[in-house]
């Protein structure tokens, strides 16, 4: 092999090898991220060099000026008169000052909202015009494209990290169409954007409210501002209001084409704040959310039989009576005694059965915002089958997920194979 | 506050016209993806604070590559927990034959992946990058003379020519006419 060969071997193999690297964009993402998280203030200013060569310039500039002025004086002095050339620049002193400009408008102290357009499907040029009023879009010198939301589209955000919680897909992303909201310090108006994610089972996942923020490289999720119990349908807010430093999110329905079982008793509201700048205080995040405690929640029940009777059962309802949301996780407390009080049996802990419970997956971790419920189902048998255990005259009792507040729901002439299935969103008790 | 904001968007759009380019170089550096990433995302990091003073660079990738390589020997000095490990020495693959064997471009891919840190970051900066010595050298914060010698044994080693018979001189030359 002549050196020109290995040469181009070499270069033909690194071009190679370079194919193989990892794609830029999430690196992108991460480091505008990461660098996000450092304030402006933390840049030191400008290098030296940046500043000496416009002060020389300006330096420049004044002393010619200010030679031309002179000179002009010494010519019009001791030089023949003359008169003053066509379009000269230096002009008279005028003995009395100017008319100042008019003072432009404080800049907004508290964040402005924009009508969200009536539908995701509206026209594109709906939504310029609407950015195009924006004052954070039109501001003079921003580099911020007056269309570029136009990349919060079902193409773009999928993709975006962390738009979804771990082990959830992107089912739907509204996009435009969503509300905006100004907040200063922000070049461009915040998107408030409804995503839907898809999980194991079709009612089980939350589908957050991401805030968007114009990044050159593209939409960058900001964080995430709720979530919201869903389903695979697309849920809307159709409500913001803003007051001094808030934003209130409110859910009012949803487009399923069928009543979703699972958001039946939705009530969503939450409110957020943020501080001066670009610092967006966020509502709670679904893993933060804590666990209920008993005196949050209203506990309701409905007795469940089967058409022949055979099959029974209690359903539960919890509802979040806090303005805090928490989560209920896993299988409540279900337990049986006697009419002295005497613990006779707990019941089985099944993913599912006849009147409710899971379709799929493990027990999700049922987050409920204020006067939002979550449901679960104990369920028996009046008669026995095969080696099914029985208790006669006996009581049920039941805690919430996490809680000590038991309740107890009364004898039962004979309960057979209690089970207790897991708390899962919607009033129902199955998913 | 102006200034600040121009150093951020300006920091925004270089991330956004180079990430693809450094992401090539530290893999190539590297030979790891999660390696690469993560060379390239601490070296853009660390650069922003200073990043007014990148922007006013001549050339501000210039600036971010020689950081990155930087970082990259650094690690290396440092032992680096994802440096690969081979048993197939260099000197195993020198030999009568190598001419027909280079061919391959596994032996090569391998042989390219033994190089020392410094050789291979001169390797890459010479041949990925089309650098000349000069600029090899600025990148890597070392003389030309230095370059010379770092890619002369990389291609000694790649043609299993102990001797570098006649290869200085062809570098040399090269630096000069770049």
């Amino acid at each position: 092999m002549t050196p020109d060969e290995l040469d181009a071997a070499i270069r033909e193999e690194l071009r190679l090898q370079a194919r193989r690297a990892p794609a830029a964009a999430p690196v992108r993402t991460r480091v505008l991220h990461a660098t996000e998280a450092l304030r402006l203030e933390d840049l030191p200013p400008q290098g030296l060099r940046a500043w000496v060569l416009p002060i020389l310039a300006a330096a420049a500039v004044l002393l010619v000026a200010l030679g031309l002025t002179a000179g002009s004086q010494l010519l019009r002095s001791d030089g023949p008169r003359t008169p003053p050339a066509v379009g000269s620049t230096s002009a008279p002193v005028s003995p009395t000052p100017t008319t100042s400009a008019p003072s432009s408008p404080a800049p907004p102290t508290a964040a402005t909202v924009h009508p969200s357009p009536s539908a995701s499907s509206a026209p594109a040029g709906a939504h310029s015009s609407a950015a195009a009023s924006s004052p954070a879009t039109s501001r003079p010198g921003s580099s911020v494209p007056q269309d570029w939301y136009l990349g919060l589209d079902a193409d773009a955000l999928p993709h975006t990290p962390g738009l979804c919680p771990d082990k959830l897909t992107v089912g739907h992303v509204r996009g435009m169409g969503a509300p905006t909201i100004s907040v200063p310090g922000e070049p461009a108006p915040l998107w408030l954007v409804p995503v839907t994610c898809l999980g194991p089972t079709d009612a089980s996942h939350p589908a957050p409210v991401e805030v968007f923020r114009y990044r050159p490289t593209g939409p960058e999720l900001v964080q995430t501002l709720a979530y919201q119990p869903g389903d695979q349908h697309s849920i809307t807010v159709t409500a913001i209001d803003v007051g001094s430093g808030s934003v209130t999110l409110a859910e009012h329905g949803y487009n399923a084409p069928r009543d979703a079982l699972c958001c039946r008793s939705l009530r969503f509201t939450q409110t957020f704040s943020w501080q001066s700048g670009a610092h967006f205080v966020a509502g709670p995040q679904l893993d933060a959310v804590p666990p209920c405690i008993g005196d949050q929640l209203t506990v309701t029940s409905t007795p469940l039989d089967s058409e022949s009777g055979d099959a029974r059962g209690l359903l539960l309802r919890y509802t979040n009576n806090g303005e805090q949301p928490c989560a209920l996780t896993g299988y409540p407390g279900a337990a049986i005694v006697d009419a002295t009080g005497q613990p006779l049996a707990d019941a089985a802990r099944t993913a599912a059965g006849f009147f409710g419970g899971l379709a799929s997956g493990e027990a999700p971790r049922v987050v409920l915002f204020s006067s939002v419920t979550g449901s679960a189902v104990i369920e028996w048998t009046a008669a026995q089958y095969g080696d099914s255990p029985c208790y006669t005259d006996a009581t049920l009792l039941s805690t919430p997920p996490g809680t000590t507040a038991t309740t107890s729901y009364g004898a039962q002439s004979q309960v057979c194979g209690p089970q207790v299935h897991p708390v899962v969103y919607g009033d129902t008790g199955k998913q | 506050m102006m200034v600040l904001t121009r150093a951020a968007a300006h920091f925004a759009q270089f991330v956004e016209d180079h990430t693809d380019s450094l992401l090539g170089t530290a893999y190539l550096l590297t030979r790891d993806r999660q390696a690469a990433e993560e060379l390239v995302q601490d070296t853009l990091v660390a650069l922003y604070p200073q990043w007014s003073r990148v922007s006013a660079a001549q050339s501000p990738i210039a600036y971010v590559r020689r950081s990155l390589i930087n970082r990259y020997l650094n690690q290396q000095r440092r032992g680096s927990a994802t440096e690969l490990v081979t048993n197939q020495l260099p000197d195993q693959l020198a030999g009568p034959d190598f001419a027909r064997r280079i061919d391959d471009r596994d032996q090569l891919r391998r042989i390219l992946s033994t190089l020392p840190p410094r050789q291979r970051a001169a390797v890459v900066l010479r041949y990925f990058h089309d650098l000349s010595d000069q600029q090899v050298a600025e990148t890597m914060g070392c003389r030309a003379t230095t370059v010379r010698s770092l890619i002369s044994r990389a291609l000694s080693t790649l043609r299993g020519d102990a001797a570098l018979t006649g290869h200085d001189g062809r570098s040399d030359q090269q630096g000069a006419t770049r």
